[in-house]
């Protein structure tokens, strides 16, 4: 391969300008569905994962429970208040910023001035709202001597309060909750999406000592209060931090629920490290999901490259025989067409990736909903790698049959042939 | 024979077609030697296809040997057989058989492309080359000897064998038209610079003049005629045609694939003493160190037209 080479080649494509433009259409059609459709699948992997980031990635959360495909057939303890309060001394260490608990949360319909709504109301810690990102809008939050006095306040998410208060202040109104009276001081801020367990936007946050003593009063074997979640604020996301921040936790919580040594622990630590980590593999998942479908159209357009080249070499036999008799070796031949092809796929390829890039940039600006928010896209440098690679793999692979086909012509019959 | 440049024992070359067996060659001994000027002749069926596709290393025989400058080429393979034809062989077609789209000096290039330009490099280069022109070309020759020199490769010196070689042919004027641009004659012109460029063993020319009108066939056997006793290069002409064949020194005559008959032709007496004896013109000569005058004296004597090669034929001009 030189530069001669490339030239015979560069000039029999351009001999065959139309044919050569529709061959390369193929190859840049399916180049740039591959292109764009990884690009979206890329963007909506940003987007969540940015998400679950703004959600704060220096937070761990605790669950009663064993991770799946756990055999241990010893007592689960549940999670306590008490076990909360245990871990809020670890604070001490300089690592650990804030403890937040939740109680079990309870689908209730709550009524206000004649309107009414399901939610979920969640008996918590004071610092949870902070732990959890969760802002005020006004009002007040819950205080810690809300917690001590089980007062009957309450903390209303945003849809909550549109839905019972849609014109008037909701401060210091009363909402009923089951057979609980409730006093609202606060309105969280609009939080949008979905955390999990459901939007932040549809809870009311009530006082966990106030959910034990008048909703659910059920206490665990060792008579503590059963939470459903602990999450713990560290001061950063650095992997040592959380690293030691995990193991005194578990320690703590071992200790607390007398799990003996060779025991596995009864509770579940997530960083939402580990949390990002699993939806981006589900998502990469995802995007070649998509770019495997905008793949078969680069196998079309492949077909295409063969099919042309096909009919190039039948068309030229008369050529390859001429080559053949001044002496060219088989091997001049399968590259001479070998290269035709894989320049046709290549620069399919390269026209592909701006194509592709051109309908992803636009795929951008369509707005989604009525709020201006549109679909995120994200050309990578491995798509434009992928795609190259791919397109150039398809110009040898669907290449290398009719080359081969041109290199095996006797030159004989080929000089004879009109 | 001294020298013989081909050399062949009853060889043998069988066809089935159905379930009949044709034997295209049935045991041809042939000898053919340096400088030789010859036409294998025949009617169509004759054999005489077979026998140039196999003396042109395009095919190989079913039997028999067949030796090449002393290698025995019957047996190789494909690749072995490319490399002889690129180095040692030079074919002129009767439909000429240029590339499309390719101008003339790129068409004649070609073979050195595919290796046949890989023989004797190293003392081809400058001299012989720069002898020709003008300090002008001598300055020229220098740039394209280091430009190839920057490169490791023979391309420029390539560009230099081929641009000699058509110069050799009349078309010093038409290096850069494409087949479409040239005439009959000037595109077989382009062919024979083809054949010759690597300096092979051997041209042959298979019906060279069949497509073109008298006139310029005159001239284009003129042009082979010179080139076997100028540069003493062996010509085999393989054709059907009487006229042209008697203008050999020698006539192999091929029936159902044998050789029935040798005459001499009228070339004869006149070649026996112009490219055979001397030892320097019996070796393969280098393009463009040659006297012209011992050449133009044969053409005389030999009563055909002297159109000096290097000279554009007048009527050719236009495409």
């Amino acid at each position: 391969m030189n530069v001669a080479t490339l030239k015979v080649a560069l000039s029999a494509l351009a001999a065959n300008k139309l044919r050569t433009i529709l061959t390369l259409l193929g190859i840049v059609i399916g180049v740039a569905s591959v292109t764009a459709l990884m690009s979206i699948g890329r963007g909506v992997e940003k987007q969540i994962t940015g998400e679950l980031q703004a959600t704060g990635t220096n937070v761990l959360f605790i669950f009663s429970g064993r991770p799946s495909g756990s055999s241990s057939e010893a007592r689960v303890e549940e999670l306590t208040y008490e076990d909360a309060q245990a871990l809020e001394e670890l604070t001490w260490d300089g690592t650990l910023v804030g403890v937040a608990a939740a109680g079990s949360e309870l689908r209730l319909n709550v009524v206000a001035q004649g309107r009414d709504t399901s939610v979920s109301v969640s008996g918590v810690t004071a610092s949870y709202p902070d732990v959890n990102n969760l802002t005020l809008a006004y009002g007040d939050t819950l205080t810690q001597s809300d917690i001590d006095s089980r007062a009957t306040v309450a903390v209303l998410g945003a849809n909550v309060a549109a839905d019972l208060f849609p014109d008037a202040d909701p401060i210091d109104q009363t909402i009923r909750a089951a057979n609980l009276r409730l006093r609202v001081i606060g309105v969280l801020e609009e939080q949008g999406g979905g955390g999990f367990g459901g939007s932040p936007d549809d809870i009311v946050l009530i006082p966990i000592t106030t959910a034990h003593a008048r909703l659910s009063r059920w206490l665990t074997a060792r008579g503590e209060q059963p939470v459903s979640s602990i999450s713990v604020e560290l001061l950063d996301a650095e992997e040592e931090t959380i690293n030691t921040g995990s193991a005194a936790i578990r320690e703590i919580l071992r200790e607390r629920h007398e799990i003996p040594d060779e025991e596995e622990d009864d509770f579940i630590i997530i960083s939402p490290i580990d949390l990002i980590a699993a939806v981006s593999g589900a998502l990469a998942v995802f995007t070649a999901f998509l770019g495997a479908i905008a793949g078969i159209s680069l196998l079309v357009g492949g077909i295409g490259i063969m099919n042309i080249m096909l009919v190039s070499v039948t068309e030229r036999t008369r050529e390859i025989g001429i080559r053949k008799a001044v002496g060219a070796k088989r091997r001049d031949i399968l590259i001479q067409f070998l290269v035709e092809s894989v320049v046709v796929s290549l620069l399919g390829g390269l026209l592909g990736i701006l194509l592709g890039a051109l309908i992803s940039f636009g795929i951008a600006q369509i707005p989604l909903g009525g709020d201006g928010e549109t679909l995120q896209t994200a050309i990578t440098l491995d798509i434009i790698l992928l795609a190259v690679s791919v397109s150039a793999t398809v110009g040898i692979f669907f290449g290398i049959y009719p080359a081969n086909r041109a290199a095996r012509l006797d030159p004989i019959q080929a000089l004879r042939y009109e | 024979m001294r020298d013989p440049v081909i050399e062949t024992t009853e060889l043998r070359k069988t066809y089935v077609m159905g379930d009949s067996e044709i034997h295209a060659l049935d045991g041809v001994s042939i000898q053919i030697g340096r400088g030789e000027l010859l036409a294998i002749t025949g009617q169509s069926g004759s054999g005489k296809s077979t026998l140039m596709n196999i003396l042109g290393c395009l095919d190989r025989p079913d039997g028999g040997v067949y030796r090449l400058e002393g290698e025995d080429v019957s047996t190789l393979n494909d690749n072995r057989l490319a490399e002889i034809r690129s180095r040692k062989i030079g074919f002129v077609f009767q439909s000429f058989n240029l590339l499309p789209r390719v101008n003339a000096l790129e068409q004649v290039e070609l073979p050195l492309l595919y290796g046949g330009g890989r023989r004797e490099q190293p003392q081809e280069a400058g001299p012989a080359a720069g002898r020709e022109r003008g300090p002008a070309g001598g300055q020229e020759q220098r740039v394209a000897t280091a430009r190839s020199l920057l490169l490791q490769r023979g391309g420029s010196r390539w560009r230099d064998r081929a641009r000699e070689a058509l110069i050799a042919v009349g078309l010093e004027d038409r290096m850069n038209h494409k087949p479409t641009e040239l005439s009959g004659g000037q595109q077989q012109r382009v062919a024979i610079a083809r054949a010759l460029v690597t300096d092979p063993a051997i041209i042959l020319a298979d019906e060279p003049t069949g497509n073109l009108d008298s006139r310029t066939s005159e001239e284009l056997m003129a042009l082979l005629l010179t080139l076997n006793s100028d540069r003493g290069i062996t010509v085999v002409f393989i054709t059907h045609e009487e006229e042209i064949a008697r203008r050999t020194n020698r006539i192999l005559r091929m029936r159902d694939g044998r050789i029935a008959g040798e005459e001499r032709g009228e070339m004869g007496g006149a070649n026996k003493a112009a490219p055979a004896p001397p030892a320097a013109d019996a070796a393969p000569t280098p393009l463009g160190a040659q006297s012209r005058g011992a050449a133009a004296g044969a053409l005389r004597q030999a009563g055909a037209s002297p159109v000096p090669p290097a000279q554009p034929p007048r009527d050719e001009a236009g495409p």
